[in-house]
Order: C-alpha cells, then sequence, then structure tokens
C-alpha cells in the first residue's frame, strides 16, 4: 500500500471498518511508515474535533423571529 | 366545526413527498411550504453558517433561499435531483455572492449561540484549564475550518460536520463522488497544516512509497 492510498483509506474510515485485506495492508503501512503513522494520530485527534463541533451545532436552527417573519413574507410573494 | 385537530395542527401529512408539498405551495398553500420550510431549513442554515462564520449572513442566506423558492418554483425539476439538493446549490451561490461582497468574518465564539456552552466545567476528574484548553483548540479548529478555500470548506461542512456521505454531497454540489474525496483529501491536509499537526510528523521518506 502507498502512502496516498494509504491516507484516502484512513480519510474513508477504513482502519476502523470491518477486517479485510485493505484494512490489513493499512495496518502494515502503519506501522512501516511512521509519516503515516504520526498523520493518522493527528486526524483522528482533528477528527474527534471536527465531531464535537459537528453534536453541537447539529440542532442548530435558523432563529425563530426570523421564521415568523418569513411566514408573513409568503402571502405577499405567492399568487394562488 | 370540530374537526378533531388542535388549532396550529398540520393536516398535510409530514412525510408528504417535497415535490407535492412544492406543488402546493406554489398554488398558495402556506401549511406545504411551512412543512417544507421546517424539513429543510435547519441543514441549509448550518451550511451557511459554516461556510460564512457570521449567524446575520446564514440567516439572511437561508431566507434568499427559501424565498427563491416561494417567487420561482419552477427552478427546481424533481427529475434533476432532491429539492435538498436543489436548496444546496441556490444556497451556494448566495454564499458565493456574500463573499464576493464581504471579507470572511471570524468571529469571538458565542458559546450560547454556537452551542460551546455544554462543555462540563469541573464536574469530573478534568481540570477547568483541561477545558478551556480543549475549548480553545476546538476554536482554532472551527476558524480553521473558515478559513479552508471554499470548495475544501464545503466539502469539509457537508461530509465532516454535516456528516453527510460522499454521495449525498457529490449530489448537493453537483460534482463525481471523486471530487467530494480529493477536495477533503486536500481540505484534511489543509487542516492539519493550518492547526500545525503536521509541525512533528516525521518526513516522509525520499521515494514516496
Amino acid at each position: 500500500m502507498t502512502c496516498e492510498e494509504f491516507q484516502m483509506a484512513d480519510l474513508d474510515g477504513g482502519l476502523t471498518a470491518e477486517e479485510g485485506p485493505l484494512q490489513q495492508a493499512a495496518r502494515q503501512h502503519l506501522l512501516e511508515c511512521p509519516h503515516c503513522a504520526a498523520l493518522h494520530e493527528n486526524w483522528q485527534v482533528l477528527r474527534t474535533d471536527l465531531h464535537a463541533l459537528a453534536q453541537k451545532l447539529g440542532k442548530l436552527k435558523r432563529p425563530l423571529a426570523w421564521n415568523c417573519a418569513f411566514g408573513r413574507n409568503f402571502a405577499s410573494n405567492t399568487r394562488p | 366545526m370540530n374537526t378533531g385537530r388542535q388549532p396550529g395542527e398540520m393536516q398535510i401529512d409530514s412525510r408528504e413527498r417535497d415535490d407535492v408539498l412544492l406543488r402546493r405551495s406554489a398554488n398558495g398553500d402556506e401549511e406545504a411550504f411551512t412543512l417544507l420550510y421546517r424539513r429543510h431549513q435547519g441543514p441549509i442554515y448550518r451550511f451557511a453558517l459554516r461556510m460564512t462564520g457570521n449567524t446575520w449572513a446564514a440567516e439572511e442566506i437561508v431566507q434568499d433561499v427559501f424565498m427563491t423558492l416561494v417567487r420561482e418554483p419552477k427552478k427546481y425539476d424533481a427529475e434533476r435531483g432532491a429539492l435538498g439538493a436543489f436548496l444546496y446549490g441556490v444556497a451556494r451561490n448566495r454564499i458565493m455572492k456574500h463573499q464576493e461582497r464581504l471579507p470572511r468574518e471570524i468571529p469571538l465564539l458565542n458559546p450560547e449561540e454556537e452551542g460551546f456552552a455544554g462543555y462540563p466545567q469541573a464536574v469530573d476528574s478534568k481540570t477547568p484549564a483541561h477545558w478551556a484548553e480543549l475549548r480553545e483548540r476546538r476554536e482554532h479548529v472551527r476558524a480553521a475550518v473558515l478559513e479552508l478555500p471554499a470548495d475544501f470548506r464545503e466539502a469539509v461542512a457537508l461530509c465532516l460536520l454535516e456528516e453527510m456521505s460522499y454521495e449525498q454531497a457529490a449530489q448537493s454540489l453537483q460534482c463525481p463522488v471523486g471530487t467530494i474525496r480529493s477536495r477533503l483529501h486536500r481540505g484534511r491536509a489543509l487542516l492539519l497544516a493550518k492547526l500545525e499537526m503536521l509541525r512533528d510528523t516525521p518526513k516522509r521518506a525520499i521515494g514516496t512509497r
């Protein structure tokens, strides 16, 4: 497995997927390449942070006051 | 007359298809439009917020997107894809216009608004300094996402923050799945570089494997 292939597999969550030939090759590459091993470790940290941001913002919606104003605009903009 | 419904209760089945709701909405059915709006406004708002970093701009963009749907419902062709993807497309155009007018803003964190208020405060073995450090790091991550070039930021916002599949993101951005993967790959490299997470990475051996 090349560094490029490893990094794409890592991006796709390939290392955490069910064990298969791709995962075995990725694990082997991880042992042999300190550059990709460090990248993988940092990516795990970043992914955790991104996931936390996604969770925190996940339910965010447009404020209610705007929605009310929007409803008022509807009537004046549609012609049945 | 007693209809058996509570005041304000919707009469349309909330599972009704988007194209049916849009057709009714185009004929002046406000309830149909409200259902469409409730269904799609959250993801469009978050996408706009993640792309602009500005709540006011995100609110205006949502307004523009849905007003386009009210004024020109025929712009959407159900045969060309899902309504959600169409709305993302309209939102992207509005976001680009917004960013041509204004430099990207990275506002100071508003804990209530941005949902950071929920971090535990010394309720477990972690110290307040730990939570402060975590919060600061995540704010840097958020700022780094906002500094990405638009193409990469879109892919990161949809796949890593909105947690869409590559296929959904490709449909929303109207590009091949391979383009999404490639933008994510490069976006991740830029994020790691911006956050100086590449600093301690050992150099790759000459002649890439």
